[in-house]
């Protein structure tokens, strides 16, 4: 080098002084990173021709599964490598929709904090070792603590297990499904799943269920659910009756606030006022529905006016029933909807996708350690020393069993409480099958070779059996018969999905006496205040709990990010004499918590919900470690809904929340009306859109010109479009301090503004890539110019970091990287290379997905056509379940974006200041009944 | 700013060492392959693409097999080991250029290679700088308003 400038200075002959000026120049410039010198980057060829060209961006369908059924994905690899996980449009259980905990499972591949060595008694040992282990146990009875599976293979080799050896099988869900197979058996003898098709629903009744955004079906049923919410005479009428607004609840038309323990109240009055309405239902005694009556008398209008609903929309309705409820809710929620005519409408009843696993629990596995007739625990993919009730010691009684292994992705608690410890395979890094809630049958192949050595549930029970074949060949050889090039090519095995039983149900004096015990059992305790305890919208019941980008998703309702609350109504809040972040102890039992309060208007009153998944004691997840406060401790039993008494500390709480103010104060940022309403006055946001005096120049907007439009109508607040924008355009997460002062990264939003009728509007706010930015002309060094086609650019190299352009946007959508918050550990495998991962100092907000525009362009010049409709999908438009979320181009026609432009609904967000946004949005109609 | 502009900061017309002396002349000229037979996604693809050991042993599996020059490349072969080439080309990480839509649109490999057919060892003949790219993107458009080739986005995202 310093040859080099000498021969450089002889040359040209410079001065010491302009030598020094330049070298400090072209220092700087070349360490901020420019041009690369020749011979400076290596190219590393393949050795072997690949199978196909490297460079394309490939899609591969795959499969995860959530509460056991199966999930059909896409995946997004770059060069083999995945980096977004989307919904199949094929596979019946997203239609192409996704969910927030879908698009985050990517994450979860590349996560350092994954358990990466097997351990046995805390020395790193090996999975084969392991194996061999397992492959050897002495004779005796083996358990296994397992999630819900719906898997074949799982099932196949169960059965084989279970055909050389005692086995017993502990199933471990918190939010149990299995409720709703017991409900089945009690209305008809047998477990069965129902079926919804919500196209064909008029009225749509949820029992405590979030049944548009947390169950399996969420996404299509969200899907299906939003073909009947435009606003003309189909539209459909959703009624939710649920204790604390979730995100189905937030676009009700009717919403009821009700205890989660008097929903079976709801039940019982709703069937015995369809026997007043002149339909068949089962016979109940009146001294039953007389009580029910006197636990929720201001509901009693409510629920009458939705019977005769019900009764005049025969075969048009759907009850569906959270899992957090009672099996004899569910089974009442089946005779409503015999009683309306809805089985072989709008539901149908099929055969259950889940395997019947048995109904053993923890208590019985204990029960087994302790008399000493166990050879083994194997506890895969769970994590219950967390989630098992406290007050049963599974930890303890772990330790006095002769062999616990724990297959898991992290070394969390359980993993510490096992004498061995494998890492389990991630999805996308092992074959296996599964069968969606609908019985559809779905191979998940894997994207990767893992980074180390990992173990699937098929390797386990292979293991325990002695088979030595691998995963791959154990799923193959379960299904024989069918297309297995086009079962992976297609993401789903066509025609499996179970048909449509004809079954009626049976009524008996002992389901009479089971109500009469729920109703006696749910009955409200003196001096007690009820707690309903519900996994997590984001983290689960603590299952992602090491997914950042879960731990930073505001809550839908709330806001809250990383960590939880007790969610209390307004009058219960000040009967304990408690405000938002002011601190409670909630005791239940041996079990206590201390957490901070949030008031929630419109949440049902004498009950706190409290959302679990936090609070771990979890040093190997840093992620997870100590956020927010353990809920699970207060459970004495499986129950969810239990009763607690609170007491006030005299100390604040903190809430962190990105955003505290849901009200509009005055303007018309979020317009609603209802559909009657619209009837009479169809153009009612006619004042906010059009033409404003400007005295910058008029935008060209000849040839491609880019637009969204934004349905509020129907947007749920799931926030899965949240967590594709983070996936898709490698966005950090900032961690709770940085969100606190106001440094969340999101580049799209959710709004949320509950109006003074309880009208709630969900409000995605992305970049709004207005024509006349006011970002754009504050920027002292043009890094945030307008494109040609309609886009507003952020040109990170220009940034030098003022910040004006933040301080001038009216949205407030702009990022700014107050900190290096890019990642260089294995999560950045994740990063999309089409996407600059930016650094401290800059400012960044949405592009429109501007890599998906070009690489679309390219690929028309490539292939010599013009870009067409529906070439461009911008990543929350494509993770959106309802279809909320539409792109396009101004000039295209036949659309649905192109209707949406014309749509009399359409309106621009914070229109008066003239800044003519490319985002539109259509208002909000609700459709509740007629009012006096 | 000079600085940065000179031949010595970008390395062009520098000689690079690279795993074999492989030689475009010979093989482009004497030869006839053409620059697609090796290079084989340019015309559609971001990247244009190396070519895997197993295409080279294509003709060195049968021709100049004993040669020293070539035991590299047989040693990739023999082991599966990847060669690793140095880049000479090269543009920074925030510039996304795509060799494809060049190609499309009709702009030779040597508006920007120089005549690589010529070269026994490849040198960097342009700076493959902005300015550099902006000189075509804005002839084409005949102004220097933005434009769809010249707005940021075009490569930057």
């Amino acid at each position: 080098m310093k040859d080099r400038l000498h021969s450089l200075f002889a040359r040209h002959e410079i001065s010491r002084r302009d030598a020094l000026k330049m070298i400090g120049g072209g220092i700087a410039a070349l360490s901020a990173g420019c041009m690369p010198r020749a011979g400076e980057q290596e190219i590393v060829a393949l050795v072997d021709e690949p199978e196909r060209r490297p460079g394309p961006t490939t899609r591969y369908a795959s499969t995860l599964a959530s509460g056991g059924f199966g999930i059909g994905i896409v995946v997004e690899t770059h060069d083999g490598r995945p980096i977004k996980i989307d919904g199949n449009a094929a596979h019946p259980a997203t239609l192409g929709g996704s969910s927030p905990w879908l698009q985050a499972r990517i994450l979860d591949l590349y996560d350092p904090q994954r358990s990466q060595a097997a351990r046995f008694q805390g020395e790193i040992t090996s999975w084969s070792t392991v194996a061999q282990r397992l492959r050897t146990l002495p004779d005796g009875p083996v358990w296994l603590v397992l999630p819900p599976q719906s898997s074949p293979s799982v099932a196949g080799l169960l059965a084989e297990v279970a055909s050389t050896r005692e086995l017993h099988v502990v199933t471990d869900a918190t939010l149990d499904h299995r409720a709703a197979y017991r409900g089945a058996s009690i209305a008809y003898g047998r477990a069965l799943e129902a079926q919804y098709d919500f196209t064909r629903a008029d009225t749509v009744v949820s029992l405590d269920a979030d049944w548009l955004s947390s169950m399996p079906m969420s996404a299509a049923w969200a899907r299906r659910a939003a073909l009947r919410r435009a606003p003309d005479a189909r539209m459909s009428r959703l009624w939710a009756l649920e204790p604390v607004q979730t995100a189905s609840g937030s676009i009700a038309d009717e919403r009821l606030a009700v205890r989660a323990s008097d929903i079976v109240c709801v039940a019982t009055i709703l069937l015995a006022d369809l026997a007043s309405q002149g339909l068949a239902v089962p016979p109940l005694p009146r001294e039953l529905v007389a009580r029910a009556r006197l636990r929720i008398p201001a509901h009693d209008a409510a629920i009458r006016a939705l019977a005769s609903e019900l009764a005049s929309r025969r075969g048009a309705g759907a009850i569906v029933t959270g899992d957090r409820q009672p099996a004899i809710v569910h089974a009442l929620g089946r005779w409503i909807d015999h009683a309306c005519g809805n089985i072989g409408g709008a539901v149908s009843l099929t055969a259950p996708a889940l395997l019947d696993t048995g109904g053993e629990t923890f208590v019985d596995l204990i029960a087994a350690i302790r008399t000493g007739g166990v050879a083994a625990v194997a506890i895969v993919d769970t994590n219950p020393v967390y989630t098992a009730p406290r007050a049963l010691g599974l930890g303890d009684a772990l330790a006095a069993a002769p062999f616990t292994l724990h297959v898991g992705l992290y070394a969390d608690q359980t993993a510490r409480a096992c004498h061995a410890h494998v890492p389990l395979a991630h999805e996308l890094e092992t074959w296996s099958d599964a069968r969606a809630w609908d019985g559809t049958l779905s191979i998940g192949q894997p994207l990767l070779r893992p980074r180390f050595e990992v173990a699937s549930l098929i390797d386990v029970l292979a293991a325990l059996h002695g088979d030595r074949r691998d995963a791959r060949e154990l799923v193959r050889a379960r299904h024989p018969t069918i297309d297995w090039t086009q079962a992976l090519r297609t993401g789903l095995v066509a025609g499996t999905a179970e048909a449509p039983l004809n079954i009626e149900p049976a009524w008996s004096d002992s389901i009479t006496a089971t109500l009469a015990n729920e109703l006696a059992r749910s009955a409200p305790m003196p001096a007690m205040i009820e707690v309903a305890l519900q996994p997590s919208p984001a983290i689960g019941d603590g299952r992602y709990a090491g997914n950042a980008w879960l731990q930073e998703l505001p809550h839908p309702i709330t806001k809250q990010t990383w960590g939880n609350a007790a969610l209390v109504g307004p009058a219960t809040a000040k009967r304990l004499g408690v405000n938002d972040e002011d601190t409670i102890v909630v005791e239940h039992g041996t079990g206590s918590t201390t957490l901070p309060v949030l008031v929630i208007p419109g949440a049902a009153e004498e009950t706190i919900t409290i959302e679990l998944g936090y609070g771990q004691q979890s040093p190997a997840i840093p992620i997870a470690d100590r956020v927010g406060s353990d809920a699970f401790v207060l459970r004495a039993d499986d129950a969810l809904v239990l009763q607690a008494s609170v007491r006030r500390l005299p100390r604040r709480g903190r809430v962190v929340r990105t955003q505290v103010v849901m009200d509009e104060h005055g303007t018309e940022v979020a317009p609603h009306i209802t559909l009657a309403e619209l009837v009479a006055n169809s153009d009612f946001v006619a004042h906010l859109r059009g033409e404003q005096p400007s005295l910058l120049p008029p935008q060209e907007r000849s040839g491609v010109q880019w637009g969204m439009s934004i349905d509020t109508s129907i947007c749920t607040g799931c926030s899965s479009c949240m967590i594709a924008c983070q996936a898709e355009n490698n966005i950090p997460t900032v961690g709770a301090e940085e969100v606190a002062r106001g440094r969340h990264m999101a580049w799209i939003r959710i709004d949320r503004y509950v109006h003074d009728d309880n009208t709630v509007v969900n409000e995605p706010m992305p970049c709004q890539h207005c024509e006349n930015a006011p970002c754009e002309y504050v920027c002292p060094v043009m890094a945030t110019t307008h494109s040609p086609d309609g886009l507003n650019e952020q040109v990170y190299n220009r940034c030098v970091g003022t910040r004006f352009c933040s301080n001038n946007c009216p949205y407030k959508v702009r990022r700014f990287n107050w900190l290096a918050y890019d990642d260089h550990s294995t999560r950045a495998l994740q990063y999309n290379p089409d996407v600059t991962v930016r650094t401290r100092g800059v400012m960044e907000k949405c592009t429109y997905c501007v890599q998906r525009i070009r690489r679309a362009e390219h690929t028309a010049i490539v292939e010599h056509r013009a870009l067409g409709p529906g070439d461009v999908v911008t990543a929350c438009q494509q993770a959106c379940p309802t279809g909320a979320i539409e792109f396009g181009q101004l000039s295209e026609s036949g659309t649905v974006f192109a209707a949406r432009r014309r749509d009399a609904r359409r309106f621009d967000v914070l229109h008066d200041l003239g800044t003519r946004p490319r985002t539109q949005y259509l208002a909000t109609i609700r459709n509740p009944r007629g009012r006096r | 700013m000079i600085f940065i502009r000179m031949p010595y900061a970008s390395g062009r017309s520098d000689a690079v060492e690279q795993p074999i002396a492989f030689d475009h002349r010979h093989h482009v000229r004497d030869d006839g392959i053409d620059c697609v037979y090796c290079h084989d996604t340019v015309e559609t693809e971001a990247s244009a693409g190396m070519p895997p050991t197993e295409r080279c042993m294509g003709c060195h599996s049968q021709i100049w097999r004993e040669s020293p020059k070539l035991e590299p490349l047989r040693a990739s072969w023999r082991t599966k080991t990847p060669l690793r080439w140095r880049r000479i080309n090269a543009v920074p990480a925030y510039v996304y250029f795509h060799h494809g839509v060049h190609v499309q649109r009709g702009i030779a490999c040597d508006a920007c290679h120089g005549d690589v057919s010529g070269m026994p060892r490849v040198v960097r003949v342009r700076d493959l700088s902005m300015s550099f790219c902006l000189d075509c993107h804005r002839r084409e458009q005949g102004s220097r308003a933005i434009t769809r080739l010249t707005t940021c986005s075009a490569c930057h995202r």
